[in-house]
């Protein structure tokens, strides 16, 4: 079932699966979503005990968004590990790009071609994304919102300067590698911070706990923001392995 | 009869599986992943309905756009 | 019949979809929006459960946020590892 993977964009080799094997497939997955709806009809979840704990401790957690709340102090350990994955992530797609740790993070180049209609836009577009961006980020303490969201958006900007083409990111960078771990190490030490205050590992002090969740979440809008770029800029630079174009300046030299 | 809420949520509901049985029965990989964004709105949507902002947020930037984004980028190296 | 009750049907459904996509479907790419389309089905389950007391349930929201971010990342992965064996494979069938 799982050698017969094809990576080609012509779609005759997708039924390749007989129709019997394709068949029995249906009729399993069929009989598992029936299993599983009729267990969700008879699941009956009168009493919802963590509804009434993070009400409860609301005014304790220093932010007003229930939601902020469980995401940075009630379960922080769960925040702390997403951005611990978002660093696994990016360190095990860095190895795409070759570029030199000596040049800058940000390089201004002419583009190939350039799309007039993209370089105006992002021109008003930009500055207003970085403000939203930012908005989020700040009212994520009240309102819906927050760092994630922040740091998507921050991250759509990026993918747009690529795409107008003048600006390229070198991840290899030390400002970009800053960038990438500042959200976990900002985490961590905060985290570790606190012990001196509470004894317990990520259990802030009530006076201090909401600015401590800002500067916590302004970092790791940073880093959420480096990871996705670079996530799309592994998929944007060719990869590495056989260079067409090196092997072709060898030969011409 | 039934309600315009239910009707709005049958809608949605709707919506998404048939763009998503559309997105993995597509022909051509751009047009998957088209509707394959199309369902991460569509799902938006839904979240809204459902009261949770705060995913409906992330999922308009990241789920819709993001991945969409970098599924378009993985197609054109594909295609070289 | 509740809303709870209709969206985790359609999770389940979209789950169900996103499923027999990765075990049915060749082309990798693909493989990977079913499983992106299984992750929604899962989300929405969640969310439907935790929209069905009197108050809305935030932890499994919380929750969904991280998922979703996580799925972010890990299907980027997914791509990049697509694009590194094509970029592999390319040549053989040049040569």
């Amino acid at each position: 079932m799982f050698n017969n993977m094809t990576l080609s964009d012509s779609a005759q080799q997708e039924a390749d699966l007989p129709g019997s094997v394709l068949l029995i497939i249906g009729m399993v997955v069929v009989a598992a979503c029936l299993f599983l709806a009729m267990s969700l009809v008879q699941f009956q979840s009168t009493d919802q005990p963590l509804v009434t704990l993070v009400v409860s401790n609301l005014e304790q957690s220093g932010v007003e968004n229930p939601v902020t709340a469980v995401l940075l102090n009630f379960r922080s350990y769960d925040t702390l590990l997403e951005v611990a994955v978002l660093l696994i992530v990016a360190l095990a797609v860095m190895p795409f790009s070759l570029q030199d740790t000596r040049l800058p993070f940000i390089k201004v180049s002419e583009p190939v071609e350039r799309s007039l209609v993209l370089e105006a836009f992002l021109r008003w577009l930009l500055p207003a994304i970085i403000v939203t961006s930012g908005y989020l980020l700040w009212t994520g303490a009240v309102l819906p919102g927050g760092a994630f969201q922040a740091g998507a958006l921050l991250a759509g900007a990026g993918i747009l300067l690529l795409l107008a083409g003048h600006h390229s990111f070198n991840f290899n960078a030390p400002t970009a590698r800053l960038l990438l771990v500042v959200g976990l190490a900002m985490f961590l030490l905060v985290g570790a911070g606190v012990v001196l205050s509470s004894g317990i590992a990520l259990a802030y002090p009530v006076a201090m706990a909401g600015m401590l969740i800002l500067v916590i979440e302004v970092a790791a809008t940073i880093t959420i923001a480096a990871v996705l770029v670079l996530l799309f800029c592994a998929l944007q630079i060719e990869p590495l392995g056989p260079q067409p174009n090196r092997v072709e300046k060898e030969k011409h030299s | 009869m039934i309600s315009g809420e239910l009707f709005i949520d049958l809608l949605l509901g709707s919506g998404a599986l048939v763009t998503a049985i559309l997105c993995l029965t597509a022909k051509d990989l751009f047009q998957a992943i088209l509707l394959f964004i199309s369902m991460g709105l569509l799902v938006t949507l839904a979240w809204v309905r459902l009261g949770a902002w705060d995913i409906a947020i992330a999922e308009a930037a990241i789920g819709a756009g993001l991945t969409g984004a970098l599924l378009i980028a993985t197609r054109r190296q594909l295609n070289q | 019949m509740t809303q709870a009750l209709l969206y985790g049907v359609f999770g389940i459904a979209l789950f169900g979809i996103g499923l027999f996509g990765v075990l049915a479907i060749a082309h990798v790419v693909k493989k990977i929006l079913a499983i992106n389309i299984c992750g929604v089905g899962v989300f929405m389950v969640f969310i439907a459960n935790a929209s069905s007391g009197a108050a809305p349930d935030f932890v499994p929201h919380a929750m969904v946020l991280t998922g979703i971010v996580v799925a972010v990342a890990g299907t980027a992965m997914a791509l990049s590892l697509v694009v590194r064996i094509n970029a592999l494979e390319k040549p053989e069938e040049g040569a």
